[in-house]
């Protein structure tokens, strides 16, 4: 019970006590003022009836005085009995209020009567009252004790001891006394009481009340209870009535039998009797108790009605109380499920306008409450669905007050979505049409995944793949076609049966516990098994295993799918042998032998015996394959193995990497001593002469070692190092195994780490360039400074180009410089041309950073960022040396980048293979001249004709050349009459920082140092033989004065080829001078020297040094024989 | 109306002769047709069946129905006489009326004097007395040594009640309402009566209260009476009574006068 429903009661309880309260109240009080009147109108009624009674007595009492005047009246004129006794009888006829009249003698005896018989009786009338006195009144009416019988004659008197018995007749005597002076007329009339009884009766009911006629001295004269007996004294004996003062009264008292009777009396005007009209109280308030019964009864009546009313209402309020709260709680409920279902809720007015919508409503449609409402839900209309599909629904409606359908609606944002829509009529109680509901759920996804479902099952039934489904308890539920097409049993063999029925044996007890733990622990299990058809073939399948859970984790089926592999089982067996072993020869290809090498340094390392990779390369192979076709080079091959498999012990390996090259794996070597007894034999064995289709071939082995672990490394790496090994050996000769040196290997590391910190240094911007000017000679012109990098090393200080560019040949580091240099010179060109200083800037390019493809593309980035710089004044010089590859793709760049605008030389010109296949085919506008040749022109002559055949060249190509290397002025002389005037050199200046470049210059053009240049004055021409000619007798003299030298040297000479003029006599000045017969007779006295000076050398070298000095004469001799004959070649010459 | 009147007159003075000059050769019914009148003898105290109320003076009860029933079924005015028990064979007999028609009971005396219908009603004798009267309470007190029991002269009830008393003195009165005064002071304790007027009578007094004999006390019989002789006139009054029982007349006065219990049927 709530709170409302408690005050509720409270206020019921209140106001329905109140109103009993104030019922009971009026009540009460209209009871007792209506008894209080009953009390007073039945007192008014008895007095009533006692002065009604009182009269119709005394009145009665009356006519017996008129009989008496009659009488006396007829006695006067005629005493006549007769008549008087027929006046007495016609008297009585209509007075049945009495019942005789009797006519008394002066001595009270009866004379006449109206009944005879009552004659002559004597009647004593002394006790009658009013008592006889002596003062006699004219009329007196004496009323006398009751009688018993019914006459006189019949009759006895009265006394208060013997009233009449109850069923006796009984008369009251009265007499009437007229006196007429001394006469005097006497009646005695018989007084019927029955009449006053019955006629009192009539009005008065004997249980309404009781009326006694009483003589004042107290005798009970009649009396309508017929229990109280006439003659008695009144039982009631109300002595206090003062009857002389008091004639009516009234007052309430107790009868004899102990009842209250209401009592109100009178005495009679003329009579001594007294009327007491007795109302019997218990019946006079019958009434009012009937009424008081009804009043309350109907009271009562009422208000229990009342009670019951106002109960059924309180309890009608609070079931209304109950049913409000629990509508509301309906309501809210209803609003809770209204708002929270995910179901689209539409309610519309008859007119199917909306007013209302849910907020599932609003998300699957997109569409708001506010643009919703109002709105015919036909707004939605997709306008897939076509006129008679709307006709249906709303027929449906109509008839049934429902329909419910799958429609396809709109959302807002245009998508369709599928709907199951249910739409009912709502009806009020009576049956009025009031709204529709529209109910739509989005089944979209139930349809997808009707669709998924579908894909599913058709995946299920037309998958290749076996398919079988069992239940919790392991037992097949259903397989798919494939299922029986792969194993042969149909679905009625395996429904029902455990999988184990595929068993074929060949899996261990352990595989199925882990395939189970498997299942268990991840829920799924994918391998491969070897499982039995029904026809008993055993065959290999992939099966994967996946658990089923239902939502309660426990495990609800599971989904076994599988392909028959054995056909791919077959073929990876093949593939596996055709992966792992060489085809030619059947022994393990390079990846088995990774994996034996895995294996076997694993075992090393277990057993601490040492393991050596041995890699073998057949010396001589190719020119068998050349000289007798590849299958007998492959027949070698087969044999070779043959004979390796023999000699092997059996926990080595051997394996072929291709062509002619063999691994050999020797493990657990106790001793490294060992293994020269190993390759000694495999040595023998190769070395033996093979004979193929009557060939004796004769083939070596080369053989690379490298040993575990004194060599700690990977397989990989082992394997490489045995590699390098293997070219040592060939390099020394072949034929012979060679150890690697894990020193030597280290150097490579070192590189790596060089390249990394060059590599730091390029970010760290710790390379910088040193600038080389170039000048002309003769004029004393700047014509342009060549870009030279430098390391600014943070330990080792400024390091040369040759620290570092030797090292990122080839490396992509070598890009990343080259590009950094021509961006730095760009840079450095638009700073120099802001001072005033407008020379080309050289480069250095590498062969590599050339080829790059988009090279002429960046290049033209790199310009373009640098607008400022005229392009002719970027020269980039290719070193000559490199190794152009592809000369074609060379020259095409070329060209792009000259079109740009810039310049290219060809730098150290004549120190490569092919200088002049480039000079040809490149597009260069500028040779640089090898600063080696430059810097020992002025004593090899050979250098000398080089310097001089490139001028030359440049001269006949209409190219610039430039020589680098220009140490001296004398130098820059040589070179001015050669026809070089450009020059760069330290002759010239050394390499500076930029920062120093410009006050050079200007320190240049100062000193004008060009001006002291002395050119030689001699014929150009045969310089060179000159040269040669002072060389040999430099040399000659150093050769003198070594053998003269008290040194214990052992002395070393050149031959005749070798030496300086012996190389200038058979090169350059062969191809000068050969045709001529002066030249012709050198060689043999040069010959003749060095064959001398070789004797003498050899006599030195083996002790005899005094010997050898005595014959230096002839050496001598020689000399001035060899002087003179090339002073007649030049005497030719001129 | 004055013919009417000389014609009573003539009838008056002429039918006893004429009655008898005829007395052989016309029935009655010829006689009644002739004088067009039927002279009817009631007894007007007669309470229910021929009682004249003294106030009113008119006529009321079952046999004034059928008298004036007859007179109709046989096309002639009705004359009623008045009569008693004390002198119904008188009048009868002198032909003072042509038939009696107040409920005559019949007794073996009567028969001899007079010829009856069939019975139309039957009535036993039932006692008044007092209210107040303490002594008779029922039918068995009345006969007590001091008991007066009061009778009409002439009425059946006396002779019954000759026959019956042993005890109690009989009290035979002659005057009008005698019986009632004698009663109502107590000079008789109770009259002797039947049932019509006993009916009536107390409904009329409010003093007076019924005593009722046994079941097995005799009850009489009652009928038109006639003349001995004078077949046709009787078979014209049986006629009548079978007519009045047949036709309803007779039940549907009996209802209005509360005598439906004693019809004969």
């Amino acid at each position: 019970m709530n709170q409302h429903t408690r005050q509720l009661r409270k206020i019921f309880a209140f106001a329905l006590l109140l109103f009993i309260s104030g019922m009971l109240t009026i009540t009460a009080y209209s009871l007792w003022r209506l008894r209080a009147e009953t009390v007073t109108s039945m007192l008014e009624m008895s007095a009533m009836h006692s002065r009604s009674f009182e009269s119709f007595i005394t009145q009665n009492m009356r006519l017996v005085e008129l009989t008496t005047f009659n009488v006396a009246n007829m006695d006067s004129r005629n005493k006549n009995y007769f008549n008087i006794e027929r006046f007495f009888v016609a008297n009585l006829r209509n007075n049945p209020a009495q019942r005789s009249i009797s006519l008394l003698d002066e001595q009270g005896r009866i004379i006449v009567s109206s009944n005879r018989a009552n004659e002559g009786i004597i009647v004593n009338t002394d006790e009658y009252l009013p008592v006889q006195t002596q003062t006699q009144t004219k009329s007196i009416l004496r009323i006398g004790r009751p009688w018993a019988g019914r006459d006189f004659i019949s009759g006895r008197p009265t006394t208060h001891q013997t009233p009449i018995n109850a069923v006796q007749s009984n008369f009251i005597p009265v007499i009437h006394t007229l006196s007429f002076g001394q006469r005097k007329v006497t009646l005695l009339t018989a007084f019927n009481p029955d009449y006053f009884i019955n006629h009192i009766s009539q009005i008065l009911k004997t249980e309404e009340g009781v009326v006694d006629i009483v003589r004042y001295d107290g005798t009970l004269l009649l009396s309508t209870d017929l229990t109280e007996l006439a003659g008695s004294l009144d039982p009631y004996n109300e002595p206090d009535l003062n009857l002389n003062s008091l004639e009516t009264g009234q007052f309430l008292q107790k009868n004899h039998n102990g009842r209250s009777v209401f009592t109100s009396f009178r005495t009679s005007q003329l009579y001594p009797f007294i009327v007491f009209t007795r109302i019997d109280r218990q019946h006079a308030m019958q009434n009012w108790k009937t009424e008081a019964k009804i009043l309350i009864g109907v009271i009562i009546a009422t208000l229990i009605a009342l009670t019951l009313l106002v109960n059924a209402f309180y309890r009608r309020q609070v079931q209304l109380e109950a049913e409000r709260i629990e509508s509301e709680k309906l309501q809210r409920i209803n609003a809770t499920v209204f708002g929270s279902s995910a179901d689209s809720i539409i309610i519309t007015d008859i007119y199917a306008n909306i007013i209302s919508v849910n907020p599932a409503f609003c998300e699957i449609t997109g569409y708001t409450a506010e643009e919703a409402i109002g709105q015919n839900p036909r707004f939605l209309a997709s306008g897939k669905q076509d006129e008679n599909f709307y006709k249906a629904m709303w027929a449906s409606l109509r008839s049934q007050g429902f329909w419910c359908g799958e429609i396809i609606n709109r959302c807002k944002n245009g998508h369709l979505y599928d709907a199951h829509t249910t739409i009912s009529a709502f009806r009020d109680t009576e049956g009025h049409l009031q709204h529709f509901i529209g109910v739509s759920t989005d089944i979209t996804e139930r349809k997808k995944s009707d669709v998924r479902l579908r894909q599913a099952a058709s995946v299920f039934l037309n998958s290749q793949e076996g398919i079988m489904v069992t239940d919790a308890h392991n037992l097949i539920v259903d397989i798919n076609p494939a299922f029986s097409h792969i194993t042969g049993y149909d679905y009625q063999d395996v429904i029902g049966k455990n999988p184990g029925i595929l068993s074929s044996g060949k899996q261990s007890a352990e595989f199925y516990t882990e395939m189970k733990a498997s299942l268990e622990a991840h829920g799924s299990w994918q391998g491969e098994i070897w499982n039995r058809k029904k026809s008993g073939e055993i065959f290999a399948e992939r099966l994967s295993i996946d658990v089923v859970s239902k939502a309660d984790g426990e495990i609800d089926q599971h989904v076994a799918v599988f392909s028959d592999i054995s056909r791919i089982k077959a073929h990876e067996t093949e593939l596996d042998r055709i992966a792992h072993y060489d085809a030619l020869t059947g022994i393990p290809n390079r990846r088995l032998l990774g994996d034996r090498l895995n294996h076997t340094i694993a075992r090393a390392k277990r057993s601490g015996k040492s393991l050596a990779v041995c890699y073998l390369d057949l010396d001589s192979f190719k020119p068998v394959n050349d000289q007798y076709g590849h299958a007998t080079g492959d027949l070698l091959l087969i044999e070779v193995t043959q004979r390796l498999l023999k000699i092997l012990r059996e926990e080595d390996t051997i394996a072929r990497l291709g062509g002619d090259e063999f691994v050999i794996l020797f493990s657990e070597l106790g001793k490294p001593e060992e293994i020269d007894r190993l390759l000694d034999r495999v040595l023998t064995a190769i070395s033996m002469p093979v004979l193929i289709e009557n060939h004796s071939l004769h083939v070596s082995a080369s053989i690379g070692v490298t040993l575990f672990p004194a060599d700690t490394a990977d397989a990989d790496t082992l394997l490489r190092h045995a590699d390098q090994a293997m070219y040592q050996a060939k390099e020394a000769g072949k034929n012979r195994y060679h150890l690697f040196d894990p020193g030597l290997d280290r150097e490579v590391q070192a590189r790596r780490t060089k390249l990394k910190h060059i590599n730091v240094a390029l970010n760290k911007d710790e390379f910088v360039l040193y600038y080389q000017p170039k000048v002309d000679l003769l004029t004393g012109e700047v014509i342009g400074a060549e870009a030279l990098i430098r390391w600014q090393h943070p330990e080792q200080g400024l390091l040369p180009p040759a620290a570092f560019l030797g090292l990122i040949d080839g490396h992509d580091l070598e890009i990343e410089i080259g590009e950094w240099v021509i961006e730095s010179v760009l840079k450095q060109i638009a700073v120099w041309n802001t001072l005033g200083l407008t020379f080309p800037v050289s480069a250095n390019l590498s062969a590599n950073h050339l080829l790059q493809v988009d090279f002429a593309d960046r290049l033209q980035l790199m310009l373009e960022r640098h607008p400022a710089v005229k392009h002719e004044d970027l020269e980039l010089e290719i070193l000559e040396t490199s190794t152009l590859n592809d000369i074609d793709q060379a020259a095409g760049i070329l060209t792009q980048c000259r079109n740009m605008g810039v310049r290219f030389s060809l730098d150290d010109f004549g120190t490569g293979y092919s200088s002049l296949t480039y000079f040809q085919r490149l597009p260069v506008d500028t040779l640089k001249i090898d600063q080696s040749f430059v810097r020992d022109m002025l004593e090899d002559p050979n250098d000398l004709d080089i310097v001089e055949s490139i001028v030359r060249l440049t001269q006949t190509f209409n190219k610039s050349v430039i020589a680098e290397g220009v140490e001296t002025l004398e130098h820059g002389a040589m070179l001015i009459k050669l026809g070089c005037s450009h020059a760069q050199g330290y002759g010239i200046a050394r390499p500076m920082p930029a920062g120093k470049l410009p006050a050079w210059v200007e320190q240049w053009r100062h000193d004008e140092p060009w001006l002291t240049i002395n050119i030689p004055t001699e014929d150009s021409k045969n310089i060179s033989l000159i040269i040669a000619m002072q060389n040999h007798i430099k040399w000659l003299d150093n050769f003198v004065t070594l053998l003269e030298s008290s040194s214990d040297t052992p002395l070393s000479n050149k031959t005749s080829h070798q030496c300086q003029f012996g190389r200038w006599y058979h090169s350059s000045g062969f191809a000068r001078y050969g045709t001529l017969q002066e030249f012709k007779d050198i060689a043999p006295l040069h010959d003749a020297v060095h064959a001398l000076s070789d004797e003498l050398m050899v006599l030195a070298n083996d002790g005899h040094r005094a010997i050898a000095c005595r014959r230096l004469p002839e050496l001598y001799a020689l000399k001035d024989l060899l002087l003179t004959q090339i002073q007649s070649l030049i005497k030719a010459l001129e | 109306m004055h013919i009417y009147y000389l014609c009573l007159l003539f009838t008056a003075l002429f039918s006893p002769w004429l009655s008898a000059a005829e007395n052989t050769t016309f029935s009655r019914l010829d006689k009644v047709a002739h004088a067009d009148a039927l002279r009817v003898c009631i007894w007007p105290d007669y309470y229910s069946i021929t009682y004249r109320n003294p106030k009113t003076q008119q006529l009321s009860g079952i046999d004034i129905d059928m008298a004036n029933a007859l007179g109709k079924d046989l096309g002639v005015a009705v004359h009623f006489i008045d009569s008693s028990f004390a002198t119904l064979i008188d009048d009868i007999t002198q032909d003072h009326c042509d038939i009696a028609m107040f409920a005559v009971g019949i007794t073996l005396a009567r028969k001899t004097k007079l010829r009856f219908s069939q019975p139309n009603l039957i009535s036993g004798v039932f006692g008044i007395t007092t209210k107040s009267n303490r002594r008779i309470t029922q039918w068995s007190d009345i006969d007590k040594p001091d008991s007066v029991v009061a009778v009409a002269k002439g009425t059946l009830h006396e002779a019954v009640m000759k026959e019956k008393l042993k005890s109690a003195q009989l009290l035979i009165l002659n005057t009008p309402f005698a019986r009632e005064q004698e009663v109502q002071s107590g000079r008789a304790d109770v009259f002797m009566t039947d049932f019509p007027y006993s009916q009536q009578f107390l409904t009329k007094s409010d003093w007076a209260r019924r005593v009722s004999p046994p079941n097995n006390y005799p009850k009489t019989p009652y009928a038109y009476a006639m003349q001995p002789g004078d077949d046709d006139w009787h078979n014209r009054i049986e006629k009548f009574v079978r007519d009045i029982k047949k036709d309803g007349r007779l039940l549907t006065s009996a209802k209005r006068h509360h005598l439906e219990a004693i019809i004969v049927p």
